[in-house]
């Protein structure tokens, strides 16, 4: 900014020191944007001598003089005249200015300080580069995203304070950084616990249903679910639910020990408060929102004291312990009253001292009235209006007792106004009334006033409250003031509010720990051991012993039939309002250990990657107990998915080591590819359409996985229904089978408040897991499943399939419930989600293998069985262990060809395929009939040029065909030369065996683990059949058939065609024979007594 | 449980003989086919029990006289969508139980249907019983006796009221079954099981000669 100096020459004509000084300020308020007087200007153009665009331009050449001056904070006097000296005016004149300049800057600056909003100081700053995306909803093509810069900048934070106090004109002052003087420890966020107990229902009462009531705890459980999703502005977030002992529940949530209650019995703070009337009135805005936020969510309050409002250490109010009497069912689950009696509405006295005094004889159809009327949210309004006079009013200990509100509010008519009444109620008299009201701002007056409306008709909701106190305040001159941080800043993201990472390197967040969310902190406070009830009692909140006169009336009161453990319970500790802090301590001082690294990893440089590659060799249920490990898998996750659907092959290649138990959801939706615009999907589906399958999904639902307590509540059953109905309704082509409910569970318990997203995984794991099983006519899917089922039972479990064609146990027994649930009907939760984790990475022929790898691991005790047994043993499957079944089964997926699974009604796309070298569906009795897979003429190939797997290939055509060509490195076993009732006796050791028929058994007994392909032609198909399924039946494994006949191979490169001249000479396999000689045929014996050996310690344990 | 219907087995000299029988439970979903199996197989009661998902399978052996009758019971799935695979399931049964819920009126006519269907399709001397299940909910009944009673008698047909939750009539109506099926001639029901069986996708046929012809009728 350049100056000009030059008019100001003119000033040495200046009268006197005042009028410079005048000029001095005028040039300053134009610095401002504020035209000086007409006046002033023919004043100056007459004393100056000079003309009027003259006079203006000498003001603004020094206004921008004066904005340079403080903009730099050159503001002493040797700094001005170091300006002025570049100039070329009189050294006296420079000298008077610059003396005047020096008088008046610092003046002018600290003005400038108080009325402007200026710039923040930038303290600090730091930088990284990101990946942000930008998601088009309605697109989900649209792939637009950028790397861009993130600069954080760290800025001088009192300027927002200093301005929001300056707009209702008032002595500047920071009460943040006093809360965080006084109140270091105690506004620190916290992980906060609340205990109760539920109502216990009498032992064995029964619904009408006949089935059993669900516990109260279950039910609280259950609505508890859906105060997870409020996470609006200054509210303490809800963060979960756990079920204690004797229906104990323990609720976990975001919280701040600093409270309202703590500010008012300090003196100091609380004068310093009271008068700051900036900060009043950004905190009773905040209240209001969070408010008016809870009841457009249909949540009332009820539990209103300024005990429940926090105070953050950033001076933010927080709400806690809000939900309480929305997931108790309106008090209705609890026997404690679920209400702060001094704030409480004069509506709601009678009705919820009825509630709760007579509740044991209320009938059920006045309670649902009761409820509604007792659910309205107007009584917060006046639960508002009440701890506003106890903040204003300064009162500390209100004690009030339940007799004397009673008597009062019988007369509460009689008081001219709501507000007279609770004076009246909290004992001010007239003395203490005038002097607060003197001193308190009419705003907060007529405020406290209108949400002390008796009649609660007449009292405004809190929307109309939020207006009024708007135009209260418009009216007052005080303008709105700090917009919420929080609003507007919606994620267009699939996975919008499901991932919480640090967008920025500090949020006003010194502390480590809080660099996560609270439910990632939660997560990993429950991996540290982190225990409710420990928690409780480290507080002073439990009695961990009972003495053992209270155990004896325990046991004689159970002896005669009264309930268990009543008396476990002492009165008071049925409920405690008190929110008991969490102690974070280890797991912050862990997380202190730690490379801040961790939290900001670099996802394009591998080298910077957590060292995890030992951690991850251990088994996946030690991973998931591991803590540093997790972390590293939670900030890893939450960025791979905050950048989705960037980085989505990174994605899926880190869910292939493992999922962390927290992005679940999400990590399942990325890898079904749930639609990003699944949200728009399922809410135009209509739930509520009556449907011919509603019957059965209403029978079936209560039964789905109900020893789950999520599972059991009522809100779980109706989610369920909707999510399967809407399944129903938009996929008209199938219909709903019993086992679809246990097939949605899993998605369901994952994304309990996200319907749209267990909808979506839903439909896409049908569709490519269960293609065409939820047909109305399944049968010619399901058995084609099974069929190929017990080919790669078979292939890869010789002795089982043996066993199982012996006694004619076939997989239709016992198999259709594992396949057409994928495994969701015969295993509880939690181990349908590791085994889902690794399914979900797998293709649609893994479930196959799944299914081989439970066999596997009960083979020992299969194979002693007869049907029977068999049979029971499947109706009670017993301990599976999950890990090793996952591993067993990827090696499984592994060594089988691809082309073994092959299924007509996969309902994959059936790309362009090859008419010789890929495979084509065979009929289903054919398929039956065949114990072995076949393997395509491509898979040959590919083993023949990759060398992945050890194969051999048997020929089975006649040697004149042999001859003529064969493929490389196939041996010829002529089906007519193999003397199969030998084939057997072979390895029986009492029968005699002639050279050539030991042929075959000794190249198999040589080859035991390779892939043992039978290859003929179309013509000879039928015996290659017939070898492979005699020698499933003696159990050789990897058995598997060429499915087009070696017509297949002939155009490729791994057949070999023999010239033509040698169509006389002694057939190749004959030569092979001859060549036997004695040191062979020794080495084959004894190569065969080793077969026999195995094969009678099979037979001795059987 | 089953020693009530223990009576005068061994000890009086009388020769024990063992019978094996093929029973098959058919009912529209959720009216208490796995529950009535699980009293009468386990004494045991589950509030929530799972869905039946193509079809369950459990053996109980009780002692009736002189006979030890061992049921091998096959327990379907109710929902409609699975009849297709009832034929394999009742195909070469010797016994039925068609339940319903004596709550429900339309699970009555759906029983209805079964009968039917099973008098029609499935072996001509088959044994079939009607159970009203879920007696424990007497004071919400939507199917009066007298008349479950009537069309049982109408179809010759075992009839009982029970309860898996309560255990009433439950023993009673498998003992009542294992009562009424011909015991004396068990080389005529060998031949017929087995020739019966042989056309069934189901594989109970092979592995049953070995095991009966082992233990039958000592």
């Amino acid at each position: 900014m350049e100056v000009q100096f030059d008019l100001f020459e003119h000033l040495i004509k200046s009268p006197s020191k005042e009028f410079l000084n005048q000029i001095i300020y005028e040039a300053f308020n134009q610095s401002q944007e504020i035209k000086p007087s007409a006046n002033f200007i023919d004043q100056l153009s007459q004393s100056l001598e000079i003309d009027q665009a003259t006079s203006e331009k000498l003001i603004a050449d020094l206004a921008r003089l004066i904005r340079k001056l403080i903009f730099e904070s050159q503001t002493n006097l040797q700094q001005i005249q170091d300006v002025l000296a570049l100039s070329s005016l009189q050294t006296n004149l420079k000298n008077l200015l610059g003396k005047l300049l020096a008088e008046r800057l610092p003046q002018f600056r600290n003005k400038l300080l108080k009325e402007e909003e200026m710039m923040p100081k930038l303290l600090d700053f730091k930088c990284r580069v990101d990946i942000k995306m930008e998601a088009n909803i309605t697109d989900s093509e649209t792939k637009s995203g950028q790397q861009i810069c993130l600069l954080n900048l760290k800025t001088d934070e009192d300027t927002k304070e200093r301005i929001r106090a300056n707009s209702v004109k008032q002595p500047i002052m920071d009460i943040s950084d006093i809360i965080k003087q006084q109140f270091k420890k105690r506004s620190e966020k916290q992980l906060g616990l609340l205990s109760f107990l539920a109502r216990l229902y009498p032992n064995d009462k029964c619904g009408s249903n006949g089935l059993p009531l669900t516990p109260n705890s279950i039910r609280i459980y259950g609505k508890f679910q859906y105060l997870k999703t409020i996470t609006g502005p200054n509210l303490c977030q809800y963060v979960d639910i756990q079920r204690g002992q004797n229906e104990r529940l323990f609720v976990l949530s975001e919280h701040y020990s600093l409270n309202l209650q703590d500010l008012l019995s300090d003196t100091y703070i609380y004068n310093l408060i009271i008068t700051n009337s900036g900060l009043l009135l950004k905190w009773i805005d905040q209240i209001l929102k969070a408010f008016l936020y809870l009841s457009d969510n249909l949540i009332t309050n009820r539990l209103v004291s300024l005990k429940n409002i926090c105070i953050s250490a950033q001076g933010d109010v927080k709400l806690a312990n809000y939900g309480l009497y929305y997931m108790s069912e309106n008090g209705n689950c609890v026997d404690f009253a679920v209400f702060n009696l001094e704030t409480l509405a004069p509506e709601c006295y009678i009705l919820d001292f009825l509630n709760t005094t007579e509740n044991s004889h209320r009938s059920c159809s006045n309670s649902e009235l009761l409820n509604t009327e007792l659910a309205n949210p107007k009584s917060d309004v006046w639960a508002i209006g009440c701890i506003l006079v106890q903040f204003f009013f300064g009162l500390k200990n209100l004690s009030l007792k339940a007799e004397e509100v009673i008597e009062k509010m019988i007369e509460v008519n009689d008081f001219s106004s709501g507000y007279d009444f609770i004076l009246d109620l909290y004992g001010i008299d007239q003395a203490k009334k005038n002097l607060v009201e003197h001193k308190t701002s009419s705003i907060y007056l007529k405020l406290i006033k209108k949400c002390l409306t008796i009649d609660s008709a007449e009292r405004p909701n809190f929307r109309e409250l939020t207006n009024f106190f708007d135009k209260c305040l418009s009216e007052e001159k005080i303008g709105a003031f700090c917009e919420n941080k929080c609003a507007g800043k919606k994620k267009l993201n699939l996975f919008r509010n499901g991932v919480k990472f640090c967008e920025s390197l500090d949020d006003g967040e010194e502390d480590i720990l809080w660099q996560l969310g609270v439910n990632e902190v939660y997560f990993l406070w429950k991996l540290a051991a982190g225990d409710c009830l420990q928690t409780l009692k480290t507080n002073g909140r439990l009695k961990t012993t009972l003495s053992s006169i209270h155990k004896f009336s325990v046991y004689t009161q159970a002896e005669n039939g009264f309930e268990h453990g009543k008396l476990i319970h002492e009165e008071e500790s049925k409920f405690n309002d008190q929110i008991v802090p969490v102690s974070l301590d280890q797991l912050r001082k862990r997380f202190e250990l730690l490379s801040k690294k961790i939290f900001f990893p670099l996802l394009e440089f591998k080298a910077d990657k957590f060292e995890v590659e030992n951690i991850q060799l251990q088994p996946v249920n030690i991973r998931e107990l591991d803590i540093d490990y997790q972390l590293y898998r939670i900030v890893l996750f939450s960025r791979y998915l905050g950048a989705f659907p960037f980085k989505k092959e990174e994605l899926i290649k880190e869910c292939r080591i493992d999922i962390p138990p927290l992005y679940r959801n999400l990590a399942w939706a990325v890898l079904l590819e749930v639609p990003l615009n699944i949200e728009d999907i399922y809410s135009s589906i209509n739930k509520e359409q009556v449907t011919s399958t509603d019957r059965q999904i209403d029978v079936d639902i209560p039964r789905c996985h109900q020893y789950d307590p999520l599972m059991a509540t009522p809100q779980s059953h109706i989610k369920l229904k909707r999510v399967l109905k809407s399944w129903v309704l938009s996929n008209t082509n199938l219909v709903y089978w019993q086992g679809l409910d246990s097939l949605c569970a899993p998605f369901l318990y994952l994304n309990f408040n996200r319907e749209e997203l267990a909808c979506g995984c839903l439909t896409n794991f049908v569709k490519k897991y269960a293609a065409n099983f939820f047909l109305k006519d399944n049968s010619a899917v399901i058995h084609e499943y099974l069929a190929v089922f017990s080919h790669l039972i078979s292939f890869n479990e010789p002795e089982l399939a043996a066993h199982f064609e012996s006694i004619d146990f076939k997989p239709d027994l016992y198999a259709i419930p594992w396949f057409l649930t994928m495994f969701a009907h015969i295993f509880p939760l939690y181990k349908i989600f590791h085994l889902w984790d690794c399914l979900l990475v797998g293709s649609s022929a893994f479930p196959l293998c799944i299914g081989v790898s439970i066999l596997k691991q009960l083979r020992n005790i299969l194979l002693k069985s007869d049907f029977n047994e068999c049979i029971l043993f499947f109706s009670e499957l017993p301990e599976i262990n999950i890990e090793k079944c996952v591993k067993d089964a990827v090696n499984i997926f592994q060594s089988t060809p691809e082309s073994c699974t092959f299924r007509e009604h996969s309902g994959s796309a059936t790309e362009e395929n090859d008419p010789l070298l890929d495979m084509a569906p065979i009929s289903l009795d054919k398929l039956k009939s065949e114990m072995a897979p076949r393997i395509s003429a491509r898979d040959v190939i590919s083993l023949a040029k990759e060398k992945t797997h050890k194969y051999i290939l048997i020929d089975v055509r006649p040697n004149s065909l042999f001859s003529i060509g064969y493929v490389t490195e196939s041996k010829n076993f002529p089906f007519e030369s193999i003397n199969f009732s030998k084939l057997a006796q072979a390895l029986n050791p009492s029968s005699s065996t002639s050279d050539t028929d030991l042929a075959l058994p000794f190249f198999l007994a040589q080859n035991k683990n390779a892939i043992k392909i039978i290859i003929a032609s179309q013509e000879f198909l039928d015996s290659a059949i017939d070898l492979a399924n005699k020698l499933v039946k003696l159990k050789f494994s990897k058995i598997c058939v060429l499915h087009q006949g070696i017509e297949s191979l002939k155009p490729t490169d791994i057949y070999i065609q023999e010239p033509k001249c040698c169509v006389n000479d002694e057939p190749k396999i004959e030569n092979l024979n001859l060549e036997l000689s004695k040191q062979t045929l020794n080495t084959m014996i004894s190569g065969l007594n080793k077969i026999k050996d195995q094969l009678n310690s099979i037979a001795a344990s059987q | 449980m089953s020693s009530q219907t223990r009576t005068g087995s061994g000890g009086g000299g009388t020769v024990n003989k063992t019978c094996q029988f093929k029973l098959v439970l058919l009912g529209e979903s959720s009216v208490g086919k796995s529950s009535l199996v699980l009293r009468f197989v386990k004494g045991q009661f589950h509030e929530f029990q799972e869905s039946t998902i193509g079809a369950a399978f459990l053996t109980q052996t009780i002692q009736i006289d002189d006979t030890t009758v061992k049921f091998e019971i096959w327990d379907t799935a109710g929902q409609e969508r699975y009849h297709s695979l009832a034929p394999m399931y009742y195909r070469g049964a010797q016994a039925a139980i068609v339940v319903y819920d004596i709550s429900n009126k339309e699970t009555f006519q759906k029983a209805q249907t079964w009968v039917k269907e099973l008098q029609r399709q499935a072996s001509p001397n088959i044994v079939i019983a009607l159970a009203g299940n879920k007696l424990d909910l007497a004071n919400k009944r939507a199917v009066s006796y007298d008349e479950a009673k009537q069309y049982a008698d109408e179809h010759s047909l075992l009839f009982m009221e029970t309860s898996a939750k309560t255990a009433a009539n439950v023993m009673d109506i498998f003992t009542s079954i294992a009562k009424k099926l011909p015991k004396t001639d068990l080389s005529e029901q060998m031949s017929r099981t087995s020739q019966t069986r042989s056309g069934v996708n189901v594989g109970s046929a092979n592995q049953n000669q070995p095991a009966t012809s082992g233990c039958a009728c000592k």
